[in-house]
């Protein structure tokens, strides 16, 4: 009777403990999967070496807050995870941050060999912003990527202002983060710039294609020509390039 | 003494295994409740209200939900035959996992409203 008393006993706090042991694993092995899927996966190909000195600076500019939010939760992260040093800006007016967002360039320039700039922006002038830099600094910009409509017109004029590659769309009503989301993820795991932008306007094109229809005005539209990227200045950069 | 009878009562007569699964389909109840009501960016109707709707469902979901998957699991081992608990596991491990993918959600509009 004592021996059997023991066993429940034994039994008993067996139990007690992988009761408060299962859901604990259970409820951590949850958490780590979930940060694993949210920020590990993305960021997989990020490298762990040195990224070569190259710093990055993005500008959102003044959209509805959801529409801010969403594009910080997407680029941010690839930002801080394969460059030395990034600056992202969501400004709250047209000319909001100017001074800072000048300032950040120029101590990017000062500090690295180069420095990209996305600019995840409806039409916008921040061209003419940046001409205020010395052209010494002004020659360490490399990549400009730019989501505003008809800015493509402005592909000359960066790379005279020191850019080495610069990428906008023509269209007036150019559906840019399509574009946008894959090249991204092309650029920084360090697919040729050519390839990376051939490869995300046929990706785009193909997803425009699927929904134009419910789109205004179709016929008359051809948001995929709209929307298509054009590059200029050096096709073959690479992000580990410098 | 009475209140650690009622405590047990109640965690003996709750249906923790059932509560886990209604609360992971009460979410996709509501996100079919917002497709075919429409709302959601670009909708033309009020996005506030798809956010603070959404964000009330993940909260109050992701919330109850480890709750009742993490007490259902614990009581379940203390109480019930094996081949019960690993069954009941079935339910409990998916909706603790579902629960914390609500409650990060959660997280993210919390941070962001």
């Amino acid at each position: 009777m004592k021996k059997k008393n023991e066993g429940t006993t034994s039994s008993s706090i067996f139990r007690k403990v992988l009761a408060i042991a299962i859901p604990i694993l259970f409820f951590s092995a949850s958490l780590w999967l979930i940060a694993w899927i949210a920020d590990g996966l993305m960021l997989r190909n990020a490298k762990e070496m040195p990224k070569s000195k190259r710093a990055v600076l993005a500008i959102r500019d003044s959209v509805p807050s959801y529409e801010q939010f969403g594009t910080e939760i997407f680029t941010e992260p690839y930002l801080s995870a394969y460059y030395d040093e990034s600056y992202y800006f969501t400004q709250k007016g047209r000319n909001d941050q100017k001074e800072l967002i000048l300032e950040s360039l120029k101590r990017l320039t000062t500090n690295y060999d180069c420095v990209d700039i996305f600019i995840l922006a409806h039409t916008n002038p921040y061209l003419y912003w940046f001409e205020s830099l010395p052209q010494k600094l002004r020659q360490k910009i490399r990549l400009v990527y730019n989501t505003g409509c008809r800015n493509a017109n402005q592909g000359k004029r960066w790379l005279k202002l020191g850019a080495q590659a610069y990428i906008g769309h023509k269209g007036k009503t150019s559906l840019s983060p399509f574009f946008y989301v894959y090249f991204l993820r092309r650029w920084v795991s360090g697919h040729r710039l050519d390839l990376a932008v051939k490869e995300s306007n046929k990706i785009a094109r193909d997803e425009i294609n699927l929904f134009k229809d419910k789109l205004p005005d179709p016929g008359k539209m051809d948001y995929t020509e709209q929307t298509h990227a054009h590059l200029f200045g050096s096709p073959t950069l690479q992000i580990d390039e410098l | 003494m009475r209140h650690k009878a009622l405590l047990h009562t109640i965690l003996r007569k709750t249906p923790w295994a059932l509560l886990s699964l209604l609360i992971q389909l009460s979410v996709v109840w509501a996100a079919y409740y917002l497709y075919t009501n429409d709302y959601g960016y670009n909708s033309g109707r009020s996005f506030s209200y798809f956010i603070s709707f959404s964000y009330f469902v993940l909260g109050a979901a992701g919330l109850l939900g480890i709750g009742c998957s993490l007490v259902g699991m614990s009581y379940s081992i203390l109480t019930e035959r094996w081949y019960k608990v690993l069954f009941k596991l079935l339910f409990y491990v998916p909706s603790l996992f579902l629960s914390v993918v609500w409650c990060y959600l959660w997280l993210v509009l919390r941070a962001w409203i």
